[in-house]
């Protein structure tokens, strides 16, 4: 399949998740609150709400109740995000239709960073079911996750475009095309 | 102690003031032609490259907006400097190389020249122009604003100094902007992004173990009494939940290379080669000046809980309270002239951009032709530029600034990576494709943005109209006529 059909998929793919997420999917739990001049405001606490005690700030509240399917739903949604990374990384590198020597970095990066999210929302559902969750070098697991794995993983991706940058992405070969290139129009711009 | 620590950060500010004026002068004797003003001759290092890239990214919203989020909502906003390392991929991987290749054979000056040759559309250059004016306004408001209120508070906590109001501490800081960016064009912007970049990168760092000594337990004691508070402000989705914290995910890995100011940096490179080293310098420094983002917020959020700071005012407090409080003298001083490195090195990528737009791009799509002697209108129009949006900043209702601020990224984002990012790697894109790409992002944002509608989940509205645009883009591709692209670009979109 080319690159540019699988993204276009993956496309559609997160266009379904946001038609489920604003049409289908109900926003739980809510609450309807009295305000001071005695009108009454339906809170939805799916997305946090004020903090009782610091205004200033907001807090999750019962956090698998408040999510219900939208927990999911957000697995769907970042698994097909990450593939949609790989297809447009893969957009990107390939030359004629071929991804060459990118294929497999490719391949294996969009892997493991589709496993790490996989991780990561496991991690989330063992944290919030936890009386006393465990620290992983002092942030909360699926924090680590997030913070330890997501955050760095690309720089695979970095290492695979520095090392093969001369040899797939911008060769000697295609040096001396961009050469002749420069000069035709130069050419062409004299009249 | 406190008057001697005003005095510090005023004279750290002091000095950073002088080396932008300085930086100004210097490339003002580079600054040749119109190719000069707008694409720094296309002469550009691999650091200097690099720190242009990352310091633009990271404005003041990185500063002061970005540690406000955190002590606001957690974790939720971290998601928008966790996606940093893939954004740089997808802005090399897709963008970087065909960008570069355009400018070089047909030497163009702006993104609209370089949309415009793709498409071979001047409906296409015109639609991309407007998007970025549009952008620009708002974003270089909300700059200009950020600027003028923390300069105002530096200045109104020194003794010595009568009352300072909004709009002096704002004609200050917009001068020291205009005079490098009218005088220097991009030279003096990317040149001034390597002192902003270095300062942000030693700021950030400084920030982090400033943070961690502050509060009562380091690292752990912070996060367990954030714990403790709301187990879901220190989780990964933060208090906004999976889909909101995975829309800003998605919102800012793809949209990173839609954004003009950044993405335009990428076509002033000497060599195309040293993309391979710029790719990693500015994802190590980018991550480096990240960190005060988060560390900030963190600190504040469990300083606040854990009754060791009185609750903030207000959340965009989070970064002045934190240094004002926590902060060694020098550290503060060296953070302050950080927040004006990242408002400046973003107000000057827009300024530059924005004029293209009005004196190259609109006049090319409408007449044919670019405006005579063009470097004297870049730098009038720079001017003009300026001066404008501090005045519609000056004389409009606060929270028309923020929601154009908030409008520019997602703005940029809907409207310009289906049209480049994904245009320029596929032959079978047509321009009415990019067109409808443009305006649909345009006007789902506005509409979104101005119709105050909650979206369900807390799903940003730019990661909506994004996924919109990129999918009307791909469809309207595939059901109108392929185009006959001319030989040098097929030749460049094959290289």
């Amino acid at each position: 399949m080319k690159p540019t059909t699988f993204v276009f998929i993956t496309c559609l793919g997160m266009t379904l998740v946001m038609i489920a997420a604003l049409f289908l999917l109900p926003q739980v739990p809510s609450d309807t609150v009295t305000l001071e001049d005695g009108s009454q405001q339906h809170l939805v606490k799916t997305h946090g709400y004020i903090h009782d005690r610091f205004p200033s700030m907001r807090q999750g509240g019962p956090s698998l109740e408040r999510h219900g399917a939208a927990t999911w739903l957000g697995l769907v949604f970042v698994l097909v995000q990450v593939l949609f990374y790989g297809g447009c990384l893969a957009m990107g590198a390939s030359r004629n239709g071929r991804l060459g020597p990118m294929k497999t970095p490719i391949i294996a990066g969009t892997a493991v960073l589709g496993l790490i999210f996989v991780a990561l929302f496991w991690s989330y559902l063992r944290y919030i079911n936890t009386e006393s969750p465990t620290l992983f070098l002092s942030l909360p697991r699926p924090t680590a996750w997030m913070l330890l794995a997501v955050w760095p993983m690309p720089v695979f991706f970095m290492i695979a475009y520095y090392r093969l940058f001369d040899s797939w992405f911008f060769t000697a070969e295609d040096e001396r095309r961009l050469e002749e290139l420069v000069a035709s129009e130069q050419a062409e711009e004299r009249g | 102690m406190e008057s001697s620590r005003n005095i510090i950060v005023l004279v750290c500010l002091g000095i950073y003031f002088a080396l932008c004026i300085g930086v100004g002068v210097w490339a003002m004797r580079r600054t040749k032609s119109t190719h000069d003003f707008f694409m720094a001759g296309r002469d550009l290092g691999i650091i200097v490259t690099a720190c242009a890239i990352f310091s633009s990214t990271l404005s003041g919203f990185g500063f002061v907006g970005g540690p406000g989020l955190v002590y606001n909502q957690g974790m939720s906003s971290v998601w928008m400097i966790v996606c940093g390392t893939v954004a740089t991929c997808f802005s090399f991987f897709l963008v970087a190389k065909r960008l570069r290749l355009i400018s070089e054979v047909h030497n163009t000056v702006s993104l609209p020249d370089a949309v415009a040759l793709r498409y071979n559309s001047e409906v296409s250059r015109f639609l991309t122009a407007l998007a970025i004016i549009l952008g620009v306004v708002g974003y270089l408001a909300a700059q200009i604003m950020a600027m003028a209120v923390v300069l105002q508070e530096i200045l109104n906590n020194v003794d010595f100094i009568p009352e300072v109001g909004i709009g002096l501490s704002m004609a200050i800081s917009c001068a020291v902007l205009v005079f490098y960016c009218v005088t220097g064009g991009i030279i003096a912007g990317v040149y001034t992004d390597v002192v902003q970049g270095l300062v942000m990168m030693v700021a950030g760092v400084l920030v982090l173990f400033a943070a961690i000594a502050a509060v009562d337990g380091g690292v752990a004691g912070g996060v367990t009494t954030m714990m403790q508070d709301d187990p879901e402000a220190i989780g990964p989705w933060g208090t906004l939940g999976v889909m909101g914290s995975l829309s800003f995910y998605f919102l800012f890995v793809v949209g990173a290379c839609g954004q003009p100011h950044i993405i335009t940096k990428l076509m002033m490179t000497r060599r195309i080669r040293d993309f391979k080293q710029i790719i990693i310098v500015s994802s190590v420094a980018g991550t480096l000046a990240a960190l005060l983002w988060i560390a900030i917020g963190l600190a504040m959020r469990a300083l606040v809980v854990g009754g060791d700071h009185p609750e903030l005012t207000h959340p965009d407090d989070a970064a002045y309270s934190f240094l004002q409080s926590y902060a060694h003298p020098i550290l503060a001083g060296i953070v302050f002239a950080g927040l004006f490195a990242a408002i400046m090195s973003t107000a000057d990528g827009f300024l530059n951009i924005g004029a293209a737009a009005v004196i190259h791009d609109i006049p090319k799509a409408l007449i044919g032709r670019p405006l005579k002697s063009e470097l004297f209108w870049a730098r009038t129009a720079t001017l003009i530029i300026a001066v404008g949006a501090a005045l519609f900043v000056r004389f409009s209702k606060d929270d028309l600034v923020a929601l154009l601020g908030t409008f520019g990224w997602g703005t940029f984002a809907a409207a310009i990576v289906p049209t480049v990012a994904i245009g320029f790697n596929w032959k079978r894109a047509t321009a009415m494709a990019a067109n409808v790409a443009i305006v649909s992002s345009l006007a789902l944002n506005l509409i979104i943005e101005l119709s105050g509608y909650r979206v369900p989940f807390g799903i940003h509205g730019g990661a909506i109209s994004l996924i919109l645009s990129t999918t009307l883009f791909f469809t309207i591709s595939l059901l109108t006529p392929q185009p006959k692209l001319s030989k040098s670009i097929d030749t460049i979109m094959d290289l």
